[in-house]
């Protein structure tokens, strides 16, 4: 082995962790659960079962429904159950007046999105 | 070997796009969720927090439900028993803005009705009954007077079509000044990106009005785009949508369109001017776009998306 065949062998290492992390995170189909700006969960969507999360807002209990890559609100109590109305999504629920929000990011078409 | 050596160098070098911290933070202000992130070299907690604090502060100034402390606000001006009240210079600015924009849009752009949007936010949170013209003919307005920051009793201001814009405004301004260049900045309807941080603009969706995802996805950098649309807070009575967005004419709220959306590098104009468009006519808006350095997007009731004639370098 000369230092062409060490170098080799170093860059492939290099090349192949660069892949593996790049890529990786492509498919990651999150959704976050944030109360207050702050995240209280990160939970991985995918089309297993029906799966029931509760976080406590600032008016009272808000249950989140996950399922098949999507979530939406089933309880809450706010004055215009804007975020219970919304139904299934796969980008964004904002529960306002109790400060909890369910990110989703489910795809890297868009950075962001003007709502 | 040597000549492989070489080439993964080359593919590596070619590969190695600059790697950026994503610095995010989210919170709530203005009514809004208002979610910052700031692509830098390091991990920077700080110019966050200050980004916050500006926002908050702008909250605090243009407040129209409590006083705040340390500069005299909105509700303060409202609420005033002198005759005149000496005002903060940034409010003095953005009250004189709303004042002209009154003007260039034929009174469509009114910040000075707040009785009137209280008087609707109340109907659309109690869900219960459509209001008669005859009781809407009770609000009136008393026109500003304000001459060297010194601001007239009797105005019932409400900067909600402004705040926002301005706030986002601000924000970049500070970015920039510090030397932060790649931002996204998301107030919910205004969206401000600065530079990308990577080799294409930022791509941002406009959020469909009725259906699930994107109406359309546009491109840009160092602009800001902003969002007008009755379809967040609205009630619904005898099949018709009641929102928060009032025509002044009408005293009802605007039927023009599901919304309208604005590009322009000013955030506190595309704010402006998206509300303004929001509640005219097709023509009306086609109009008063043509004065300004912004291209818009309507999407009328009948489901047709109509573009400014400069629209189309956005996507």
């Amino acid at each position: 082995m000369n230092k062409y065949d060490f170098g080799m062998v170093f860059l492939l290492i290099l090349f192949i962790s660069f892949f593996y992390f790049s890529f990786n995170n492509v498919n990651s189909e999150n959704a976050v659960i944030k109360y207050n700006g702050e995240v209280i969960k990160t939970i991985e969507l995918g089309k297993e079962e029906t799966r029931y999360f509760e976080v406590e807002g600032d008016l009272g209990l808000v249950v989140i429904e996950v399922k098949d890559y999507q979530a939406r609100v089933v309880e809450e109590t706010s004055p215009l159950n804007i975020c219970s109305n919304m139904g299934w999504r796969n980008d964004i629920i904002v529960c306002l007046p109790n400060r909890v929000v369910i990110e989703m990011v489910a795809d890297d078409a868009v950075d962001t999105i003007v709502r | 070997m040597k000549f492989l050596f070489v080439f993964i160098i080359l593919i590596l070098v070619g590969c190695n796009e600059k790697e950026y911290v994503k610095n995010e933070t989210s919170f709530f202000v203005m009514d809004t969720y208002v979610n910052i992130r700031i692509y830098n070299e390091d991990k920077d907690e700080v110019i966050l927090e200050e980004i916050e604090e500006l926002f908050n502060y702008y909250h605090c100034l243009t407040d129209r439900y409590d006083s705040c402390k340390g500069v005299i606000n909105v509700y303060d001006v409202n609420n005033m028993d002198e005759e005149y009240l000496e005002i903060d210079e940034e409010l003095a600015f953005l009250i004189d803005y709303g004042r002209q924009f009154y003007d260039q849009t034929d009174g469509r752009l009114n910040i000075m009705m707040g009785d009137l949007i209280d008087f609707w936010k109340e109907r659309i949170l109690a869900d219960d009954f459509i209001p008669q013209k005859e009781e809407l003919l009770e609000f009136t307005y008393q026109d500003i007077e304000l001459l060297e920051n010194k601001i007239s009793q009797g105005v019932n201001l409400d900067l909600g079509s402004l705040a926002k814009g301005y706030a986002v405004k601000k924000a970049g301004e500070l970015l920039e000044k510090e030397g932060y260049e790649k931002y996204i900045i998301n107030a919910g309807g205004q969206v401000l990106v600065g530079e990308s941080y990577r080799e294409d603009a930022y791509r941002i969706g406009i959020k469909h009005p009725i259906e699930d995802g994107n109406l359309l996805i546009v491109n840009g950098e160092g602009v800001n785009v902003s969002t007008s649309g009755g379809y967040e807070r609205f009630f619904e009575m005898e099949g018709q949508r009641f929102h928060h967005i009032i025509n002044p004419k009408t005293l009802f709220p605007a039927d023009y369109f599901l919304s309208v959306s604005v590009i322009t590098e000013d955030s506190l104009l595309a704010d402006a001017l998206t509300t303004a468009l929001f509640v005219m006519s097709l023509e009306e808006g086609k109009k008063l776009l043509s004065q300004y350095d912004a291209e818009a997007v309507w999407y009328t009731k009948d489901y047709q998306l109509v573009r400014s004639e400069g629209f189309s370098q956005y996507e």
